[in-house]
């Protein structure tokens, strides 16, 4: 509870501090301009120097070896997806592996199908729970039993492909502190709006993120949906929290605070289902903010010593993320009193839109940045292209979506006991 | 490098015969009606090219009564922020390049044996070797999260 308190303290500081100095407005429009910017760097920086000689998704690269690795796949209520994330992950390009399948409790035929699916492929193990544990405890049981040293985690209901298991070990094998490797998950559902704009988000949002973390040095977080582990990596953190919302986020930083490296292979990809539903986005999102809060508190009394200084950044970029958001939400309120009484000038927020020029930088630029990170990643997806038309709705929904879910999301972590399991389930995977 | 020969399906699901045609022409009439609100609320920056056309058709004279290129200051001011920014961004990933980039600075780690994972769970080498080389399992666990009672089914 203290370091909650801590974290929530950090936060309301920051926030008087921008409303104090009457900097709140020039926050809330450079915060998210000076992001799109070092992203953009980030991201070209990454392209130029990691990315532009690799031969693409489509080639898998030589290794020296090819040690046996176990892939990893959580399920719950999967029964719709499960047979092709199997037939999937059973066709990768490495000639030794074993795929575990975990039915976490399904209420739906799930567990029935596997049982199948493990007489029609030889290397699928199936791990039945009695009850329902969440997705970390699925992690946590299937790297028990597993016998490599090397997992892949992949989602119940996503599609690695062929090449992406020899793309997430190699750096792994390359560097023996490499402790995990998150791929590039891409959207397979788009039908509706929602879907589309997510296809642009994907890409310029969280690829170019990616990328411009790895340039630092740390990630904020894998990709639940597609990644590596080492298992002495795991070992020596303590595997997956079953407390915690987000597992993903939360490994990240484990293992980043014991020093393991964690790498972006934009070359490992799969295909996801994503909420096509504007409750199941919401429901998604919030439970992504949220994750990233239980991180951010249960992380603040850990990283304050000197060689975790790298840590610093993460921290302070989730602190002023968390903090845009409340300072606009706190001017928006203000504006709302100050129809109705008078405040104190420095208190007084004439209007919540942000003045004309302002809006439009702050639109051109993300708009700038799909741009680039289209020109980046149109070699993974053959069809982004068509995302462009598509585009202009994203600096409105991404920005007004972190806005709420931070807000939400938020209490939702201070409020939530840290020894509370974490269980949720999925929003709707789209329209077929 | 080997080129995969694995004929990958088409992933992508955009759900023709599903979604009614109504909501496509609705996302698409919104999705130009955005297109246009943006381009109407960044006309004065069209007009900055106009002035620009006509500045340099007068002989590149005073740039004063052009209004539209009071803008250049403004934009001078975000570029020298983001030019800064950059370079410490890009000087921050070269010097770790340089100063760690061939460096071993922390020990490798040997790769977990069994008999470590089976002692961290508090099981026997035995019971988990066995549970490693089953293909079908049933895991049950109590209130709590810990592993009560695991049945090898093949």
């Amino acid at each position: 509870m203290k370091q909650k308190f801590l974290g929530v303290l950090i936060i309301m500081a920051l926030v008087t501090t921008c409303l104090t100095t009457g900097l709140i407005l020039d926050f809330i429009f450079f915060y998210p301009l000076f992001m799109s910017f070092i992203w953009i760097i980030g991201g070209v920086y990454f392209y130029f120097h990691w990315e532009r000689q690799s031969p693409g998704a489509e080639q898998a690269p030589l290794l020296k070896t090819y040690p046996f690795i176990s892939i990893l796949i959580p399920c719950f209520n999967e029964s719709r997806n499960v047979v092709e994330t199997i037939e999937a992950a059973s066709r990768q390009n490495w000639p030794h592996f074993e795929i575990i399948a975990i039915n976490d409790g399904s209420k739906d035929n799930t567990g029935v199908i596997l049982d199948q699916l493990a007489e029609q492929y030889p290397n699928l193990r199936v791990i039945h729970f009695a009850q329902n544990q969440g997705k970390a405890m699925a992690l946590r049981m299937a790297a028990l039993v597993a016998k490599g040293e090397f997992f892949v985690s992949v989602d119940g209901d996503a599609l690695l492909h062929p090449n992406a298991t020899a793309y997430l070990i190699k750096p792994m094998l390359e560097n023996p502190r490499v402790g995990a490797v998150t791929g590039n998950p891409r959207i397979r559902t788009r039908a509706t709006l929602l879907g589309k704009i997510q296809v642009g988000e994907f890409s310029s949002i969280i690829g170019l993120i990616k990328r411009a973390q790895r340039v630092y040095g740390h990630i904020f977080t894998i990709s639940g949906v597609i990644a590596a582990f080492r298992r002495s990596a795991l070992h020596n953190c303590g595997y997956w929290d079953v407390n915690m919302i987000t597992e993903d986020i939360d490994i990240s930083w484990q293992l980043q605070l014991r020093h393991w490296q964690i790498q972006y292979e934009p070359c490992a990809i799969t295909w996801i289902l994503m909420p096509e539903t504007l409750k199941g986005l919401w429901q998604q999102r919030l439970r992504w903010a949220q994750g990233g809060a239980e991180v951010y508190f249960k992380s603040l009394t850990m990283i304050w010593h000197w060689s975790d200084r790298r840590m610093w950044m993460l921290v302070l970029d989730f602190c002023l993320g968390t903090t845009w958001a409340c300072a606009y939400m706190l001017s928006i309120m203000l504006w709302i009193v100050g129809k109705f009484m008078i405040l104190p000038t420095d208190l007084f927020v004439p209007t919540i839109w942000p003045p004309a020029f302002w809006g439009l930088a702050l639109a051109s630029v993300s708009l700038l940045q799909f741009i680039v990170a289209m020109l980046i990643e149109r070699r993974y997806d053959r069809k982004l292209l068509r995302s462009v038309g598509w585009t202009i709705w994203y600096p409105f929904i991404f920005w007004a979506l972190s806005l709420f879910t931070t807000i939400v999301g938020l209490p939702k972590a201070f409020f939530t006991s840290s020894k509370k399991r974490a269980l949720w389930v999925s929003p709707d995977r789209g329209f077929r | 490098m080997t080129k995969t020969s694995f004929e990958y399906q088409e992933p992508i699901l955009e759900a023709h015969g599903t979604l009614p045609i109504i909501i496509r022409v609705r996302d698409v009439v919104l999705t130009i009606l955005m297109w246009l609100m943006y381009f109407y609320f960044m006309r004065n920056f069209f007009f900055f090219f106009k002035d620009l056309f006509v500045w340099a058709f007068n002989g590149f004279g005073d740039t004063t009564p052009y209004e539209s290129f009071k803008i250049f200051a403004t934009l001078g001011d975000y570029l020298g922020i983001i030019v800064i920014s950059g370079l410490v961004f890009i000087g921050w990933a070269v010097y770790n390049k340089l100063r760690y980039g061939k460096k071993k600075r922390r020990v490798s780690h040997a790769a977990v044996q069994s008999d470590q994972i089976a002692e961290s769970y508090g099981l026997s080498s035995e019971e988990l070797a066995a549970w490693q080389e089953a293909r079908v399992l049933v895991m049950h666990h109590d209130l709590a999260g810990r592993l009560t009672k695991v049945d090898v089914l093949s």
